[in-house]
């Protein structure tokens, strides 16, 4: 409603154009120095009392994230996948997209087990959440490509991928092979839960772009000594 | 033919004779001619060993199972052990090249000393001052 008005009034010309970029509300970006920590949501720790050394009785600390709540469903790793996953700031919409997928998961799982005989019962897996991790283990890729410009010619470079990155990495596969345009009517939930189900047994559209990553690496694996 | 008196009353008489003239020397001291007690300061990263062997190894792995990496575990884990060795070995190294005189078990074997430790000798045997007036 705020930004309509505002739109309005530009129209009649009461604000200049100066006016309305000073208006502007930056989204992203650090707003903490250095010296704040973050707040931890853990319930175990915060409901002990403070030790007399500890760090926190004179450190400043964060304000807390809206989505790490203290719940016992809270999960780190589902919070940061719907963070990646949502599209133009609707988190609300993203957060019910990621919980029905598990939903979708649940249920195809479940479908599974009751057709199945008593012998193999026993191998299918029925945490939906359990999957997801896998899924998210078996994306991460071991190397990248960086450009190196040598001589005037830009060389694809394998080198080794920190951790964090293969984390972010993994997930973005996921998500991109579920983003296509040639499936657009199929809801998210359903594309996402057969990715996830999928990835976790070594297949679907994200291994298959993390074999090509792989695939681009061993191809320009002489290349690796230009690395410095 | 040239007159007597305009040679004899002319002012600088052997001008132009000026160039065979024994050259004069004139000492300026722009720059003092001493050593400074210190240096530049460059800061010095010990290189982290890139594990090449492990990680074509690794890519072999891949190209014999075309490409699915489930089954080369062994040699992916192997990469990685690798790499976390090599940092923690170079991270150790450059702590005992910057925490000064106390360990010289590295600094022995190298051909130059660190800037910083330069530095520190300079300091301690500053040059003699001189007046170069």
């Amino acid at each position: 409603m705020a930004l309509t008005g505002m739109k309005n009034l530009l129209l009649r010309g009461v604000f200049c154009k100066r006016h309305a970029a000073l208006m502007v509300i930056s989204v992203r970006g650090k707003v903490y120095s250095n010296d704040y920590a973050p707040a931890s949501n853990d319930m175990e720790d915060l409901s002990k009392p403070l030790a007399e050394n500890d760090p926190r009785r004179y450190q400043k600390i964060m304000a807390a994230y809206t989505e790490h709540t203290t719940s016992v469903n809270f999960d780190p790793l589902v919070t940061y996948f719907t963070g990646v996953m949502l599209k133009k700031g609707r988190k609300h919409k993203a957060r019910e997209v990621m919980d029905k997928t598990f939903e979708n998961i649940k249920r195809i799982q479940l479908e599974k087990y009751h057709k199945a005989d008593e012998a193999e019962k026993a191998k299918i897996e029925l945490n939906p959440r359990k999957i997801f991790y896998n899924a998210v283990e078996n994306c991460k890729p071991v190397l990248k490509l960086i450009q190196i410009l040598k001589g005037g010619v830009a060389y694809q470079v394998p080198v080794p991928c920190k951790e964090k990155e293969q984390l972010s990495q993994s997930i973005k596969f996921i998500v991109s092979s579920c983003k296509d345009r040639e499936r657009n009517k199929i809801p998210m939930c359903d594309k996402l839960a057969y990715e996830l189900l999928g990835a976790a047994n070594y297949e679907g559209r994200a291994i298959r772009k993390k074999q090509e990553l792989h695939r681009a690496c061993e191809a320009n694996k002489a290349y690796s000594h230009y690395r410095w | 033919m040239p007159h007597a008196t305009e040679l004899l009353l002319a002012k600088n008489f052997f001008k132009k004779f000026t160039n065979y003239a024994p050259r004069k020397y004139y000492y300026k001291v722009m720059i003092p001619l001493e050593v400074h007690d210190e240096i530049e300061n460059r800061s010095e990263k010990i290189p982290v060993d890139p594990c090449l062997d492990k990680m074509s190894m690794m890519l072999s792995c891949f190209k014999e199972h075309d490409f699915d990496d489930s089954k080369c575990a062994k040699r992916i884990l192997e990469f990685q052990n690798c790499l976390k060795a090599a940092k923690e070995k170079a991270e150790a190294l450059q702590k005992e090249l910057e925490s000064g005189f106390t360990n010289t078990s590295n600094t022995g074997k190298r051909k130059n000393l660190p800037s910083r430790l330069v530095n520190k000798l300079l300091h301690r045997y500053p040059q003699p001052k001189k007046d170069w007036e």
